[in-house]
């Protein structure tokens, strides 16, 4: 079985961390050629991939679904509504549960850090030497987003080597931004985090609360300020409107031809100008179908390497 | 203010080596030291047994995760002749009659001697003051609202003034709730790259500025429970030297570990205070060696299976330590040469018996017989079916230690060996 053969130790993606730059250069160039293949490919025939989400989800989870049926796997979405876990099923169960069916992987978001390392553990536990593939662990990760974002910067600017990427907003509770800043560090693009001091945690990338921090950066990534990760009565800002006033991307505070990512949902008019997001600099839509391909290559690396990216097209 | 099971002492020989070099040979009569005599060819180390100043015996309340048998076996194990255990059980020990159950199981129960501390505030709430004088008259070994620190400033001010009348003194969790609220680890590096809600280091050191601050201005002697942030360290050392009658413990967690080990996202290196940064844990060390950290408590927490078995965010916080202080701290503290074996014996016998005023564990002729035997050069790998304990939250699973107790005697009793 290729799953379990030459990497063990890289049998998951659960961060970015996993990957070294050989790692990422390699999916991003599966991701070049897939990308444009019409129809299916055969690669994951009569394998299962597993998508379990316990949160709401519609790109991550769309474009997983999507990308496993691409490459003719068999898909089976599990959602914490209306399954077991209502009944209170703890995860632990669930993963001995799902693992039973022979997965070939299984894709999960979960609101808890350390969820998918635990899906991992477990899976052990039972025997199974399906990929775990994190799709999201609360504040912790989330390695794909920043694999399609690379993607997407790539597509759109030619080059990762040497780009500037001011990533702005609410970086603490961001899976989003922690992965991205990992995943750029790795292809030589330098980082700026931008936002609100209390929102900015230190320790992660040069940091500054002034917006004009952006001016130089060739691409500026706009995080959702998450109004459900707020404490009531945390104050890490004084006011979304002042929040807004202050760090919100508006046409007036960016260059022509600086580029605006955001791994949405957008929250119009609070992050992010209306504008701005239907702007021709704006990568959103981008940053969406790139998301289908970089998943699809994500798979085929971990369940299929040794197949090579260069023969993809071919066995279209 | 110790209970443990009523009836027999032991008569029994030990031989080992003195910390000093000397073999020796033990004669127990009666559970009492009635000889010390040069020979022997044990190349085990014979000391004073250990006093463990904070224990959760999860009793009553979670009998499932430990109870006064099972807890007070995994102390006999780990080489203790005395452990003092926590009043936040539920119900909470806050009244006499629950002080007096808990005393009459140990009676029938308890392996080694223990003793049991009752609340500060009543319900653990932090509003009312317990009945300290009765609770005290009553056996309480000492009055803490472990796990939850006295939020109120008044409140604290006087239990303070009253600790004198119960003649017990007050033993304090520091943490300022509105700084550790939403933490789950150490605020740093490893926590903004985890992405974990931080805990920072403030959150305990201000209430220990605090705490130490009402007690200087009351006169009344404090301990300050697991300290684990070097500007709590420093501050203890300022108050000290100012005059206040203030020890402190640390945990073996603590005194090895740095918040390093949660990039694992392991839910066994989740604990409350959490895991500090490189500085806190050689401050750590240094006040141990230097005796302003008398005692090492091993905050044995037992949790179940099935809790700790989640998502790092979701576990809660506690590791286990009884049966594995020693070894820990031998392999990672003496053996590296950070401290000497010496004062890792004092810190974990004479120190914690002294801060809580119990009889100190001596190697005398006439004293009760409270002896651990060592052998420090015994390998062994820790695992989860190897715990007397009822759980198995060990932060050292999986790992190698060398130096292992042999035997311990309690109270004038063989318990373990």
């Amino acid at each position: 079985m290729p799953e379990s053969s030459s990497q063990p130790e890289r049998r998951h993606l659960l961060s970015i961390g996993d990957l070294d730059r050989g790692d990422v250069e390699r999916i991003l160039e599966t991701a070049r050629a897939l990308d444009g293949v019409e129809g299916k490919l055969p690669t994951l025939a009569g394998r299962l991939v597993i998508t379990l989400f316990y949160e709401s989800s519609t790109r991550t989870s769309a474009s997983f679904e999507l990308a496993a049926k691409r490459l003719s796997a068999d898909t089976l979405p599990i959602r914490s509504a209306g399954s077991s876990v209502d009944k209170g099923e703890s995860l632990k169960d669930t993963v001995l549960t799902l693992a039973a069916y022979e997965p070939a992987a299984i894709v999960v978001r979960h609101p808890q850090v350390g969820s998918a390392q635990l899906v991992a553990k477990h899976l052990v536990t039972a025997d199974s030497g399906a990929t775990v593939v994190n799709a999201g662990d609360g504040t912790h990760q989330h390695p794909t987003q920043a694999l399609l974002d690379l993607y997407a910067m790539e597509q759109a600017l030619g080059r990762l080597e040497g780009l500037h990427v001011a990533i702005v907003g609410d970086v603490l509770h961001s899976r989003v931004a922690r992965s991205l800043v990992q995943a750029l560090g790795l292809v030589g693009a330098s980082v700026v985090l931008v936002g609100p001091p209390a929102l900015v945690p230190r320790g992660l990338a040069e940091r500054s609360m002034e917006i004009s921090a952006i001016e130089s950066a060739d691409v500026v990534y706009v995080l959702r300020m998450q109004r459900e990760r707020m404490l009531a009565g945390a104050n890490y800002v004084p006011s979304l409107r002042e929040y807004t006033a202050r760090w919100g991307i508006t046409p007036e505070r960016l260059r022509p031809g600086q580029k605006v990512m955001h791994p949405g949902p957008i929250n119009r008019g609070v992050e992010l100008d209306g504008r701005v997001a239907d702007s021709a600099d704006s990568l959103v839509v981008e940053q969406v179908r790139a998301g289908l391909v970089v998943r699809m290559a994500v798979l085929h690396d971990l369940l299929a390497q040794g197949v090579p990216a260069g023969e993809i097209a071919g066995v279209a | 203010m110790l209970v443990g099971r009523n009836g027999y002492s032991d008569s029994l020989t030990l031989e080992g080596r003195l910390a000093g070099g000397r073999c020796v040979t033990v004669t127990v009569s009666d559970g009492v030291i009635s000889r010390i005599e040069p020979g022997g060819s044990s190349r085990a180390l014979l000391a004073p047994a250990f006093v463990d100043p904070h224990v959760h015996l999860r009793t009553p309340g979670r009998e499932d995760e430990e109870t006064i048998a099972s807890g007070t076996a995994a102390a006999a194990a780990g080489g203790y002749c005395a452990i003092l255990a926590m009043p936040n059980t539920d119900p909470v020990v806050d009244s006499a009659a629950v002080l007096g159950s808990l005393r009459e199981t140990a009676g029938r129960e308890a392996v080694v001697p223990v003793g049991f501390m009752a609340s500060i505030s009543k319900g653990l709430a932090g509003e009312e003051l317990t009945e300290l004088g009765e609770l005290g008259d009553a056996g309480a070994a000492a009055f803490t609202d472990d796990g939850r620190p006295v939020v109120s400033a008044a409140l604290l001010r006087r239990a303070l003034q009253y600790a004198e009348v119960a003649g017990r003194p007050l033993a304090l969790h520091c943490e300022e709730p509105t700084l550790s609220r939403a933490g789950h680890m150490h605020e740093g590096t490893v926590s903004a790259e985890l992405g974990l809600g931080g805990w920072p280091s403030l959150a305990e050191s201000v209430m220990v500025e605090r705490d130490l601050a009402l007690a200087a201005h009351e006169g009344q002697p404090l301990h300050l429970m697991h300290l684990s942030k070097c500007e709590s360290v420093a501050a203890l050392e300022r108050a000290r030297a100012a005059g206040v009658a203030a020890t402190a413990e640390a945990t073996p967690h603590h005194l090895v570990l740095t918040d390093e080990a949660v990039r694992s996202l392991d839910p066994n290196t989740k604990m409350n205070p959490p895991l500090g940064s490189a500085s806190d844990r050689d401050a750590l060390v240094g006040a141990l060696r230097d005796g302003t950290i008398c005692c090492v408590a091993t905050d044995h927490a037992p949790h179940s299976r099935e809790e700790k078995d989640v998502p790092f965010e979701a576990a809660p916080f506690g590791v286990t330590g009884l049966e594995t202080a020693f070894a820990a701290l031998h392999t990672h503290l003496v053996e590296p040469g950070l401290i000497s074996l010496e004062t890792l014996l004092e810190r974990m016998s004479a120190g914690p018996a002294r801060a809580f005023g119990l009889p100190e564990p001596t190697l005398e002729v006439g004293a009760r017989a409270n002896l651990v035997l060592l052998d420090l050069e015994a390998e062994w790998t820790v695992t989860e079916d190897g715990f007397r304990s009822r759980s198995a939250n060990s932060w050292l699973l999986g790992q190698q230690l060398r130096g292992r107790v042999v035997k311990t005697v309690a109270d004038g009793r063989l318990v373990h060996g």
